[in-house]
């Protein structure tokens, strides 16, 4: 079907030479393609102006005869970017073609790394080039993927070193289990779990606190991407199965390319990067450290408090002079002799570095390529001490055993080494010491000089400096992934792959508490070592036949029937010890004490497919999928269980502008529409009911677990197993078109999707009084649905200039449908006290959930006559969607010659952020507001006239005269002492301009080994206009291993950062 | 030529599928068991686990919130403000109410089921400790689940109907009479016999035996206002069988050296510095009475005096609990020769039997007293452990239980039975009062239509009227 067009383009070739009678001079040259420097026969150079033009021969050669007056040339090639080229008096001209990412017959990546044709595919795929990739400056390629495609929504967790970025497609599919896409890399899925470390004795959600743990994609080199596609919705998982439920998204590394005289091509690049904090949460500069108990403190310098733990330096000991408070509710700072505000966020904050240096070599025969790269990245972040090195190597290469015989391989060896900062609700987090530091306190020293013990504000909180430089969490992950396959076509119609792909990597994790340090589990300030060694390996298998086959002139079909088999085992390994007696000595030998814990899961699947498609004259496509998939995570047959579940697909393509005459301005359309199924099966070990090692706690301490006193202790899981577990079903419908104007210069493709996920896993809570506390079933039902609209134009389009726009526009509508038999709502994770993330039936999925103030039928406040506060809400109910309304992304790009600018919009509507981080800060009198305490508040309401018996107020007529001082508004109306959740929820949506660049190419002319040399400057987050006052709103505490959106509690702030760069061809 | 590529084909797939179908089971059967917890458990473990889950009911934030309740702590910080302002919503609960059920008393019925009848101590002491839990869940939230409870795993039943507080009071005593059954069976009739994994005694069935007398007078007593004669009659009676001699009849929560074995008062007040202190109504009167108590109940606050904070000042500077219930190591009553003792008075008043009652009130204090010194103390026990018939008061008594029982959950349920000592509400207090019981926990709301919503704090449970 390509050969046929390339037969049309010869005819429509040859009828342009016809027509070149005035011809006066002749030139000629060579045409080969920028992406493998292959020859190009049958491109088109045309005179412009003329109907004269001409093709190139099989060799990419070309001769024209052009008139005298003639200033340019026009070459054109389907599939290329067409060139103009100026003659400026040369008889040679060779022209290099790049390949058109808006071309018609582009084709794209699809799952099990085979390219299809785009217009052939029934279901909506975007896609980003390594260029793409490469220009957002990001070390993590998923955050590279933020904003540059419709559908996608990419949050990172912070801007620290290595901190995961999470991303989903369309919503979320599931309620508790993993929502983000299947990655692929050259074929074959890559982890990129981000795992939590966690003792098997703790309590709580490690997302909540701790160090925001890296996404295991960070391994990937940027640099190495050739392109990227991302399969939306479930039409991908007939092939990768059921972990591709949520869609998958594929990358595809750089090659070589096979040809003959290739030689060898070598790429250096190097930039560096300026990395700053792009957004604080403002804080009040005029008072001091202290606790205002009455309004005669006010001004009264005696109210003044600081801590003071005695000549030793450690709290909690006989000599403690004063503890200290979190408090900032003293006298101004003024009134205070000898002590002067500090701006301790400026004092803490650093310019961060980043240098990435990247050699690739590549090159190849007629039957052999092979690319090896190495990529190194060495990133010093904002927060002091805080690093991450990667070290990348990767070999690639292919080789034509036979010309019905070729074997190839990828493998890639990273090593990733990174320290981060402590994060989140955390007596040693970052932002916590830091934001809640009194302005009357100098950061620094932070510790004391006699003996290095942490100096702080208050005896329970670390400085963050002290715990930047002397509580490292540090990481090592040494990784081996790749894959070897094995192609054999013994005709042109039918072909045998067998692919073999595995993914090994250890990571290796140390966190160290020093003596005097809060952050240790029981905050006993005695020293503390965490060490943990994470084991996981993964292997794919996969086989599959194709078979071609062409009934008559206009319909052609293919088969593919496979085999896939992959299996996961993780193994994590934990050891602690705590109670230093050498203190700066970091060795468990050095530990009083010992626990040590382990956890290994293993998983394993076993699928066969078959993948069908059909078409007519290359315009109208039918395709149809089936997988049926075994699992070992359901009760074995042996068991009584049914552990096998089919799940089909069928899409269909139409090619209009194929099959009716479209005016002459249309240049394509397609339409297409697709129904698939994707199988989800269930976490491992929830088939049955086991005993589990208890850890008894209330929820503020580490609480009481085994072993103890020497004693072993189990009791019953209070999840209750379940073995008639199905898979959960993501059914998916989808429809949209492909509209092309003027010869491509405006185009637009929009899709409008509708997927239903049934039989969800739901840990559906019961009533604790059964003695279980949730129920492992399927019950849930899930919506989402919305529109994706990717356009893109070419306002204008001239010799030298040229302006590129691109935009994408996606909306998700994610409704919770059904959770479990008289059950409405359903916590998704441990979340705070104060606030969770649910899923509520009739509501979106993940709403912010906590507690409200009372409100009359008007809407407003009833408040306490007694107090002058509002009254709570005696239940908690749903806050606010974390979810953006709509998302989109705008780039235009302006090219002059060799020099290009380019920048990206970023806009995301809507969506809702706790911001427990003002709460907090308020309440302790740092926030800004607090600044206006010289007065007294009176809350809008109105007052009640009594109470009922259940809680709630009886609202009056009255408005609310009842004034308040300054402290109690910020404490417990604004703030989090008793103040409602609803008071901390906030708009995060932004306005931010996330990526812009200025490159320049210089192209040597007639060197033996140096091609061109390019010139970057970029800049990311430039501008962000939000009306979020807490840090970046692109921020998340719980990160890409959680499934809660929009928690900020004292979250570290994102960042924004220049980058310069040169790349050099040689 | 392109036939036989169909044929090698169709056997590729052929072959294929047979090798996916037929090895796959086997494949996958590998990897099903869960190598990290296992499906069937021991006694022991069980017994070690229900009284850890014991130890943190008693101890944790029902304590925390009865203590500030009562005015013996000031919350002065976090949660424990928040709770001193007297604002508990559902949410605030449910980790009590969760462990509770699904640590406590859903191991302890296991381990009663388990036990069954060839190993009666093991039966009889699960007995014991789910009574004290199931007493615990009553006396804090009044109507709770108790016969339909911790059905989940055998007959499906997911939303137990709630017993009222009279019938949970009436299975409480049952339960105990039968574990008093059990622990009095011959050593002979036991297949095997709990040791180490018992940490409050480890295995003696005949203190387990007084102590289940001692919970049956505790209950019992609950009935004061209900039925005052009767209440008491029986709570002379059940205290006669207990036979309880001295301190070392108590039975206490037992802690470790190691973080994960500490005293849970030391690590909330390690982890959370600053959020209790001691209460200043507590700290006056033990101050004026010169209590020998005070330096091991508090320490010395930031100018070296044992002082206490106003309720809702926030201040941080006095004194925090000390040593002798507050170190890593401390015990934490549960169930004592000294309540005993004072129920005994209680009793006795009740009764009108004032020289008896006497009489117990100062052995109750003498004992409190030798419990936390360490020693006698004759000055204070000359004026405070020296009452005869005609000097005893009910005030007096349930005032005295009041310094003696610190700490412990009962000091809510006393001031609520009683109104003694009579304690001034915060008067910044989201609710006008101190509060009475604890709201229906969220996830039964949620989840349980059977559950009575009950969100004012205010309400009475069903025996204080």
């Amino acid at each position: 079907m390509h050969l046929t067009k390339i037969k049309y383009l010869f005819a429509f070739g040859i009828m342009l030479t016809g027509g070149s009678l005035l011809a006066q001079k002749t030139i000629t040259g060579k045409i080969t393609a920028a992406k493998d420097g292959d020859v190009i026969p049958g491109a088109i150079v045309i005179e412009p102006g003329t109907t004269n033009g001409t093709v190139a021969n099989l060799e990419g050669a070309y001769s024209i005869n052009v008139s005298d007056t003639a200033k340019s040339l026009i070459f054109q090639m389907s599939g290329m970017k067409t060139d103009t080229v100026s003659i400026d008096g040369r008889s040679t001209i060779d022209d290099v073609m790049i390949d058109n990412v808006n071309n018609l017959n582009e084709v794209i990546v699809t799952a099990l790394g085979v390219s299809k044709e785009k217009k052939a595919l029934g279901y909506s795929v975007s896609e980003v080039s390594g260029q793409e990739v490469a220009n957002a400056g990001e070390t993590n390629v998923i955050e590279s993927l933020s904003s540059k495609a419709a559908g996608v929504t990419v949050t990172s967790t912070g801007g620290s070193p290595g901190a995961s970025s999470k991303i989903t497609i369309r919503g979320n599919s599931t309620f508790t289990g993993n929502n983000q896409p299947l990655i692929i890399v050259d074929g074959v899925p890559v982890d990129n779990s981000t795992t939590a470390s966690g003792a098997g004795d703790n309590p709580f959600n490690p997302t909540l606190n701790g160090v925001s743990n890296s996404n295991r994609a960070l391994d990937i080199n940027p640099d190495d991407i050739e392109s990227v596609t991302i399969l939306k919705g479930p039409a991908a998982a007939a092939l990768y199965g059921a972990r591709a439920g949520s869609g998958a998204i594929i990358y595809t590394t750089k090659k070589g390319a096979y040809g003959k005289d290739k030689g060898m091509g070598v790429t250096f690049s190097s930039n560096v990067e300026f990395e700053m904090v792009n957004k604080l949460p403002e804080t009040q500069k005029t008072y001091a450290q202290g606790l205002w108990n009455d309004p005669t403190y006010f001004s009264d310098s005696a109210s003044y408090i600081t801590s003071d733990p005695g000549p030793d330096n450690a709290y909690n000991t006989a000599d403690d002079v004063d503890f200290g408070t979190s408090s900032s509710w003293g006298p101004k700072i003024s009134s205070l002799p000898g002590i002067t505000y500090h701006d301790n966020a400026k004092a803490f904050f650093k310019t961060g570095i980043t240098t990435n240096n990247s050699i690739a070599i590549t090159g190849g025969n007629e039957r052999t390529l092979y690319r090896f790269s190495y990529g190194n990245t060495s990133q010093k972040g904002i927060i002091p001490n805080s690093t991450l090195n990667r070290n990348t190597f990767l070999i690639s290469g292919e080789h034509k055993v036979s010309e019905k015989f070729k074997v190839g391989t990828v493998l890639n060896y990273v090593n990733t080494r990174g320290q981060s900062p402590q994060n989140g609700s955390n007596l040693s987090g970052i932002m916590l010491g830091l934001l809640r530091m009194p302005g009357s306190f100098d950061i620094n020293p932070y510790q004391y000089e006699s003996n290095g013990y942490n100096r702080t504000y208050f005896g329970l909180y670390d400085n963050p400096l002290f715990t930047a430089y002397r509580n490292p969490y540090t990481s090592t992950v040494n990784r081996v992934y790749g894959n070897t396959y094995f192609m054999y076509t013994p005709c042109k119609s039918f072909q045998i792959t067998y692919r073999l792909g595995s993914d090994f990597y250890n990571d290796n994790r140390s966190q160290i508490y020093a003596v005097s340090s809060n952050g240790d589990d029981n905050t006993t300030g005695l020293g503390q070592m965490n060490l943990e060694s994470i084991n996981s390996m993964q292997i794919y298998s996969d086989l599959v036949g194709t078979y071609m086959h062409d009934f008559g002139e206009n319909w052609h079909s293919s088969i593919s029937l496979g085999n896939n088999i992959w299996s996961k085992s993780l193994n994590e390994q934990f050891s602690r010890g705590r109670t230093f007696g050498i203190p700066g000595f970091y060795s468990l030998s050095n530990a009083a004490e010992l626990y040590a814990s382990q956890y290994s899961e293993a998983i394993r699947t076993v699928a066969g497919f078959v993948d069908g498609t059909i078409d007519y004259k290359s315009a109208i496509f039918l395709n149809v999928t089936a997988r049926n998939e075994w699992s070992s995570t359901f009760n074995s047959k042996a068991d009584g269980g049914k552990d096998g579940f089919l799940y089909p697909s069928v899409s269909i393509s139409t090619v209009i502008s194929e099959l009716v005459e479209l005016p002459k301005w249309f240049s394509f359309a397609k339409v297409r529409a697709n129904y698939a199924e994707a199988g989800v099966s269930p976490e491992p070990y929830r088939n049955r009911t086991y005993y589990g090692q208890s850890t008894f706690t209330d929820g503020f301490t580490n609480g009481n677990s085994f072993p103890y006193l020497g004693q072993v202790g189990y009791g019953i899981s209070s999840i209750l197993g379940n073995p008639d577990l199905k898979p959960e079903r993501v059914k998916g419908s989808e429809v949209g078109a492909d509209l092309r104007f003027f010869g491509s210069r405006l185009n637009f493709d929009f899709t409008y999707y509708h997927q239903k996920t049934v039989d969800i896993l739901v840990q559906r809570p019961v009533a604790p009084s059964s003695g279980f506390s949730n129920i492992y079933q399927n019950s849930g039902e899930m919506l989402n649905s919305g529109f994706e609209v990717e356009a893109g134009g070419v306002p204008v389009k001239t010799t030298n200039f040229k302006w590129d726009i691109t935009f994408n526009w996606s909306a998700n509508k994610s409704k919770v449908l059904k959770l479990a038999p008289g059950v409405t709502e359903i916590s998704l994770e441990e979340g705070f006290e104060s606030i969770g993330a649910y899923a509520i039936v009739g509501q979106p999925y993940g709403v912010l959930y906590g507690s409200s103030w009372q409100r009359n039928a008007d809407g407003k406040l009833i408040i306490n006559p007694a107090t002058g506060l509002p009254y709570l809400s005696p239940t908690s109910v749903a806050l606010g969607n974390p979810a953006p309304k709509w998302q989109s992304g705008i780039r235009n790009t302006l090219t002059y010659k060799n020099l290009s600018f380019t920048f990206l919009w970023d806009i995301r509507n809507g969506g809702k952020i706790w911001n427990g981080t003002k709460m907090r800060i308020d309440r302790l009198g740092r926030g800004v507001d607090t600044e206006n305490r010289d007065q007294n508040y009176t809350i809008d309401g109105v007052l009640a006239t009594g109470v009922n018996a259940d809680g709630t107020a009886i609202a009056g007529d009255q408005a609310n005269n009842v004034s308040i001082d300054a402290k109690t508004y910020f404490q417990k109306y604004q703030g989090d002492l008793g103040g409602a959740t609803e008071m901390g929820i906030q708009d995060a949506g932004w306005v931010r301009l996330r990526d812009v660049s200025v490159s320049y190419r210089y192209q040597f002319k007639n060197q033996k080994y140096i091609q061109h040399i390019d010139f970057t400057a970029s800049g990311r987050n430039m501008l962000l206009f939000t009306k979020y006052t807490g840090v970046d709103p692109e921020t998340s505490l719980t990160g890409a291993g959680s499934n809660i959106s929009g928690f900020d509690y004292f979250n570290n702030p994102g960042t924004k950062s220049f980058m310069f760069g040169v790349r050099v061809a040689f | 030529m392109k036939k036989s590529i169909i044929t090698k084909s169709g056997i590729v797939a052929v072959a294929v599928a047979f090798l996916s179908l037929s090895s796959c089971e086997k494949y996958l059967d590998e990897v099903r068991p869960n190598p990290n917890s296992p499906e069937d458990v021991t006694m022991d473990n069980l017994l070690a686990n229900v009284e850890v889950a014991t130890f943190s009911n008693f101890e944790g934030n029902n304590a925390r919130r009865a203590g500030i309740f009562t005015q013996q702590f000031a919350g002065t910080d976090g949660q424990m403000a928040i709770i001193e302002g007297y604002t508990v919503t559902e949410g605030d609960v449910t980790n009590e109410w969760k462990t509770i059920y699904t640590s406590a008393l859903i191991n302890a019925q296991i381990l009663i089921n388990k036990a069954g009848t060839a190993n009666p101590y093991y039966r009889g002491i699960a007995e014991v400790l789910k009574a004290m839990n199931l007493g615990l869940a009553t006396d804090q939230w009044g109507d709770v689940p108790s016969s339909e409870a911790l059905l989940g795993d055998s007959t499906g039943d997911f939303t137990p109907a709630y017993a009222a507080q009279a019938t949970v009071l009436n299975d409480l005593q049952t339960l105990l009479s039968a574990a008093i059954v059990d622990l009095g069976a011959a050593q002979s009739a036991n297949l095997s016999f709990p040791t180490t994994s018992d940490f409050i005694f480890s295995g003696d069935n005949l203190k387990w035996t007084k102590i289940a007398w001692v919970l049956k007078a505790r209950y019992a007593n609950r009935l004061s206002l209900r039925s005052p004669s009767q209440s008491a009659t029986d709570v002379l009676t059940y205290l006669g069988n207990a036979n309880m001699v001295d301190n070392s009849d108590d039975a206490n929560c037992i802690f470790g050296s190691n973080g994960n074995e500490n005293n849970q008062w030391f690590a909330f007040n390690s982890t959370r510095a600053g959020y209790i202190r001691m209460g200043k109504f507590f700290m006056d009167m033990m101050n004026t009475q010169n209590d020998p108590r005070v330096p091991f109940y508090a320490t010395l606050d930031d100018t070296g005096a044992y002082t206490g904070s106003p309720v809702g000042s926030g201040d941080i500077t006095t004194s925090q609990l000390g040593t002798y219930y507050g170190g890593p190591t401390s015990i934490a009553p549960l169930c004592t020769f000294v309540e005993a003792k004072f129920m005994e008075a209680e009793a006795n008043f009740r009764l009108g039997n004032t020289a008896a009652a006497a009489s117990a009130q100062n052995e109750a204090v003498a004992a409190s007293i030798l419990a936390v010194t360490g020693t006698t103390n004759p000055v204070y026990e000359a004026a405070h452990a020296n009452e005869t018939g005609g000097t005893i008061t009910l005030d007096k008594i349930m005032t005295e239980k009041y310094v003696a029982m610190f700490t412990q959950v009962e000091v809510w349920t006393d001031w609520r039975r009683t109104g003694i000592p009579n304690l001034t509400p915060n008067p910044a207090g989201a609710v006008n009062g101190i509060p009475r019981s604890l709201p229906t926990s969220q996830d039964e709301r949620v989840n349980n239509p059977n559950a009575p919503i009950q969100s004012n704090i205010l309400n009475h449970v069903w025996w204080d009227l």
